[in-house]
């Protein structure tokens, strides 16, 4: 702290060090913008655009102006997360990065459309772009098994069942020209709507932006592969034959297995009885389904039955639910009576 | 017997303070109680007959029993009283204690002072009550139906508080009673309730007499505070003590008293409430405010005398304030048409006389008139009420005339005759002596203001005179003449209707009264006896404890080392004096208002034609222009700031503050009542809304380095 | 400021699309009157968590956060199957998918 000048020092949290200046290494007095500039400028530029999209909903002008609007207000926040920070070490960029961006700017232009499209097909149809989207970057992020079960339930089976459900609503209450309803074309209150996502958006996008500044790269890469495995105190078949393929006979020791970068090694009983280590290729490591698998029926077994409970009840319930229930009226009731007997007679 | 300065510097009995002989207690007297019950049964028995809506003179004749019965007792009482005081202990009633000493506890106990004073009082008071209760009888037959039990539960009422006032213990039972008799004259005043005068009479007498109870209710406080009792037999004993306040405190305690008796008794600046008090019936009139209730100051002095002596500038206050207040309700009395306002005036300025009489020293002369004044003036009320009764309300004197040659009201008028020679202190009759006692007690003062204050009395009794005779001669002389007033129910030609028995014996007794009032003088003048009345004084707190034989002795010394008057001794000049001043005024009034009744009329043209006094005859009437004046001065004030007060209660804080306070919760639930729509969404927006502040909140505090 | 790996810049990215999506469900949820359209906001939500929860599996080198996700997909499909049933019926009573005819929730 700086005695006798006019200015305060604010305490920092652990999370965010107090910022070093980089010629002295005393600290510095100016506080850094709570909120990440670009997140400010992207976010107030995408709310801008998306509220001129929802406002006047069949206006041309205003739809376009909003469209660049919005999609500037992505570009800056999918390129100030993705490149705007510089990158330590080799090459800030990558082809999954690049990947992600256009997954990422593509889901989220996507999600405009669902939350701003007159017709409510064409919104389920847009998010089947956001779905698909999503799993590109599940993909990224190393989740193929997650990526693929999206597609298959969302696209496959959720999506299809809105589908079904608006074909069955909207035969008769699809009117007119444009075919929309008019619940369909005008948005209802908009600046509300807009303004509550955006200090949402802002929120949580500060805090998670915050969040990856204590980002550990030690902690991710294939220890996460690693690690249910290591948890099982049990190896995986694939695991096992590479190391019968390295060291014939030798018997490999649950719970040594330790990933470094590159490289995978485990303590063995040799088949003469020593003890050794082993190093294997990063491949022989098993995949995400199988890492996922193992993790979902020994670690995670409750989550399990669960789901399953939930969508047996959620089954129960829609059967319930739709279900016609048929109110008869006095007049229709004779009318059936003696429609019944005219039947007979 | 010692002289202190303080009463040696008093003309009239010398007195001592400490002299108040010693209470005994005294419970073989407990049927004195009866006499404080009596009334109250019949109240209560007038009370549920009102509420049956009883027909017939029941509550009347009930009335008249109890309080006859009552004077019963107090006649045995009177038989059988020892000499010193005695208090008959009845039940306990106020009994506080908060710690060891005398000022730490209040006791006020049901019980009865009974002293000669206490007997003397209530001999008329309840001698006079039943009589006039008996007139009433006949007097509000015409209200059998409607308000009869009311009037006498009204009347039962009064004696019972006046009752507790003067033969009550201490003075918290004074105040009961004192605000009793306050409460019955209220109700009595306003007995007529739907005629609007009566009404504001009845208010105007109530609100008046606050001022006057407020004083003697702070009197009483600061006597407990100063003596620490408030009983008579302890205070008495105990008065001229060093207080336990300073000398300030004490000194204000006679002041306090005397506004509350000059309240109750219509003196000095409280008088006005005491005229249109007659918008009562005239047995009321008679009763309450004119022998009996507004003799209520004169008693409270006398009883609180020690309380006095020790500040002798209270009763030169108390002087004064009697003596001007004499000379100025005479001045109106001449003026007035309405023959019950002349006696009312009247009566005014004969309180105004007793309480010149206590002021000067001379209890016994003030007692001795309070005594005399109530016979002859209920014989006048009574008569004037008869007038009353005969002529439907008719009491106007410019439209009575020569009422002496009308048949069945001959009585009447010779009754009125005595009244009225005796309220002029003719000589010989017995205010003559009662007024002479008080008026000697000025002249032959060794003080100035005595001095001048003795002969304004005189003044004014030739005032006295002249008034008096003036209704007199007017009313009841002359060739005979009537209007009937407002209440004529029969139709065809009006005829008065003459009073029975009860009516006629009533005066009668009452008159004959006013004859034997003037006895105890008769008896001290010519058979050199000991004054009865001041036989009934002696040892009492009215005199200080003094006896016969020392006030007798100070008498003496007085009449022998006092000043000659004119030559001659104090009582001498002024029976001389007075007589002239008495015999002068029913000479002018004779003139004036029987031989030549044009003359008064010239008169009256001459003086308002003159320059500088013409004004006079007509404020007179106008009663000096005091309930204007008062009216200006206190009421229209208080008016505009209740309006004002009143505005701002019900633009301001009624409509600003309060509603303002009540309305603001739907001002808010306007604000929010569009969020509430019943639509879905909108309570979805307000709670991702509030989700949303909730989770920047928590990022903020985060980020800053919070948890 | 830490500098970043590739790796960071992607789980930023994907945190800030997920952030995107919560939001412009949100968004979507309070502005559209189709009802259908609104379960199809939620099912945007849903996205944006799940796709959160997955980046900080990776970025904590954490399986349960995939776990999860299979959780909420499950909760999705148990939603969508409700919630379409619900509008389903709603669409019989009133003849509209528009939510605002329901407002009985009035004071």
């Amino acid at each position: 702290m700086v005695k006798g000048s006019g200015l305060r020092y604010r305490t920092y949290a652990p999370i965010l060090p107090p910022p070093r200046c980089p010629r002295t290494g005393g600290t510095v007095l100016v506080t850094p913008p709570m909120v990440p500039i670009e997140l400010l400028a992207g976010g107030a530029l995408g709310a801008a655009g998306l509220l001129l999209i929802l406002l006047r909903g069949g206006h041309t002008v205003h739809r376009t102006g909003g469209a660049i609007a919005a999609l500037g207000g992505l570009a800056i926040l999918a390129g100030g997360a993705g490149l705007g920070a510089p990158t330590a070490g080799e090459s800030g960029f990558s082809f999954p990065l690049l990947v992600a961006l256009l997954a990422g700017v593509m889901s989220a232009a996507g999600a405009v459309r669902v939350i701003s499209s007159p017709r409510p097909v064409l919104a389920a149809i847009f998010f089947v772009l956001v779905v698909v989207a999503g799993c590109m970057l599940y993909l990224t992020l190393g989740a193929e098994f997650l990526a693929f079960a999206l597609v298959i339930v969302y696209a496959g089976a959720i999506l299809i069942t809105y589908m079904f459900v608006l074909m069955l609503a909207q035969q008769a209450s699809g009117d007119s020209k444009s075919g929309a309803a008019e619940y369909d074309r005008n948005a209802r209150d908009p600046i509300a709507a807009v303004f509550v996502g955006l200090v949402l958006f802002l929120s949580i996008a500060t805090i998670m932006w915050k969040a990856v500044d204590s980002f550990d790269p030690a902690t991710t890469g294939q220890i996460q592969r690693a690690r249910a495995w290591i948890a099982l105190g049990e190896l995986p078949k694939g695991l096992r034959e590479a190391v019968e393929s390295v060291e014939p006979g030798a018997t490999p020791e649950a719970g040594t297995l330790h990933v470094s970068a590159g490289e995978v090694s485990l303590q063995v009983t040799k088949a003469d009885g020593s003890r050794g280590s082993v190093t294997l290729p990063e491949s022989s490591l098993p995949h995400n389904t199988q890492t996922v698998g193992v993790a979902l029926v020994k670690q995670f077994p409750v989550s399990l039955e669960l789901a399953g409970v939930i969508l047996l009840m959620a089954m129960l319930g829609a059967v319930v639910l739709a279900r016609r229930q048929i109110e008869i009226g006095d007049a229709q009731k004779a009318e059936l009576h003696a429609r019944s007997h005219g039947g007979a007679a | 017997m010692t002289l202190s300065p303080i009463t040696s510097m008093l003309p009239g009995t010398m007195l001592a303070s400490s002299d108040v002989p010693a209470a005994t207690i005294a419970p073989e007297f407990a049927w004195l109680g009866w006499a404080l019950a009596l009334p109250a049964i019949s109240a209560l028995a007038c009370t549920l007959m009102a509420l049956c809506k009883v027909k017939g003179k029941l509550p009347g004749w009930l009335t008249v029993a109890s309080l006859g019965t009552c004077f019963v007792l107090i006649l045995k009482a009177y038989q059988s009283m020892p000499e010193g005081p005695i208090v008959v202990p009845l039940a306990e009633w106020m009994s506080f204690s908060w710690g060891p000493s005398d000022f730490h506890s209040l006791q006020a106990a049901l019980e009865l002072y009974i002293d000669r004073l206490t007997i003397f009082w209530m001999l008329f008071v309840s001698g006079l009550g039943t009589l006039i209760a008996l007139y009433a009888t006949e007097y509000m037959e015409h209200d059998v139906k409607a308000g009869y039990a009311r009037f006498f539960a009204g009347v039962s009422i009064f004696l019972f508080a006046m009752t507790a006032l003067v033969m009550g213990g201490n003075l918290l039972l004074l105040y009961l009673g004192w605000e009793g008799v306050g409460l019955a004259s209220y109700m009595l005043i306003g007995y007529f309730f739907t005629r609007p005068s009566a009404v504001a009479a009845a208010k105007k007498a109530f609100i008046v007499n606050r001022i006057g109870d407020l004083g003697l209710a702070l009197g009483i406080f600061l006597t407990w505070r100063c003596y620490g009792t408030i009983e008579y037999s302890e205070l008495f004993q105990i008065a001229g003590n060093p207080p336990r306040d300073g000398p300030w405190e004490e000194a204000l305690i006679p002041y306090l008293l005397m506004l509350g008796a000059f309240g109750k008794s219509a003196q000095g600046p409280l008088y006005v409430w005491l005229p249109d008090a007659m918008e009562g019936p005239t047995p009321v009139s008679a009763l309450i405010h004119a022998a009996t209730m507004v003799t209520a100051g004169v008693f409270l002095i006398a009883r609180c005398y020690p309380l006095f002596l020790l500040q002798p500038d209270a009763l030169t206050v108390v002087a004064w304030i009697g003596g001007l207040t004499a000379f100025w309700a005479a001045t109106i009395g001449m003026a007035q048409y309405d023959m019950k306002r002349v006696w009312a005036y009247s009566t005014i300025s004969q309180l105004g006389y007793m309480f010149l009489g206590l002021g000067l020293g001379t209890t016994f002369g003030a007692c001795f008139h309070t005594f005399t004044h109530a016979f002859f003036k209920a014989c006048l009320f009574l008569t004037a009420g008869a007038v009353m009764h005969g002529f439907a309300g008719q009491l106007d004197i410019r439209k009575l005339s020569g009422l002496s040659k009308i048949p069945g009201f001959r009585m009447v008028s010779w009754f009125a005759l005595l009244g009225a020679l005796w309220l002029a202190a003719f000589p010989f009759s017995a205010a003559f002596f009662s007024k002479d006692e008080i008026l000697s007690a000025g002249v032959g003062s060794d003080r100035a203001d005595f001095q001048f204050l003795g002969w304004l009395g005189l003044f004014t009794a030739g005032l006295t005179a002249y008034y008096t005779f003036r209704v007199w001669f007017r009313a009841f002389a002359g060739p005979v003449h009537f209007e009937p007033g407002e209440e004529v129910h029969a139709h065809g030609e009006f005829h008065p209707h003459s009073p029975r028995w009860a009516m006629k014996l009533s005066i009668a007794i009452i008159g004959i009264g006013a004859v034997l009032a003037g006895y105890p003088a008769y008896e001290a003048m010519f058979l050199h006896k000991e004054n009865w009345v001041q036989w009934m004084m002696a040892g009492s707190t009215a005199v200080g404890g003094a006896g016969v034989v020392e006030q007798a002795a100070d008498h003496a010394a007085e009449a022998s080392s006092g000043h000659q008057v004119l030559g001659m001794s104090a009582h001498a000049a002024t029976s001389v004096a007075g007589s002239i001043f008495g015999i002068g005024g029913i000479l002018i009034a004779l003139y004036l208002h029987l031989i030549r009744r044009s003359a008064a009329d010239s008169l009256r043209r001459a003086i308002q034609a003159t320059p500088l006094i013409g004004w006079i005859p007509g404020a007179a009437e106008n009663k000096w222009y005091v309930d204007e004046i008062y009216n200006a001065v206190f009421c229209v004030p208080l008016w505009v700031t209740g309006h004002v007060l009143h505005f701002i209660d019900k633009h301001i804080l009624d409509a600003g503050v309060v509603d303002g306070i009540g309305s603001s919760p739907s001002l808010v639930g306007r604000v929010f009542r569009p969020l509430y729509g019943g639509v879905l969404q909108s309570y979805a927006v307000t709670m991702a809304g509030g989700v949303g502040l909730i989770l920047a909140w928590l990022a903020y505090t985060w980020l800053r380095g919070g948890f | 400021m830490s500098a970043l790996t590739a790796d960071a810049a992607l789980i930023r990215l994907a945190l800030v699309i997920a952030a995107l999506l919560f939001s412009i469900g949100i968004a979507g949820f309070l502005s559209r009157r189709n009802m259908i359209v609104m379960f199809l906001c939620t099912e945007l939500m849903f996205q944006g968590a799940a796709l959160a929860l997955i980046a900080f599996g990776k970025m904590h080198g954490d399986l349960s956060g995939q776990v999860f996700t299979i959780f909420i997909l499950t909760v999705a499909a148990a939603e969508a199957a409700l919630a379409l049933g619900l509008v389903i019926l709603l669409y019989r009573r009133r003849e509209t998918l528009n939510s605002e005819v329901w407002s009985e929730l009035k004071e």
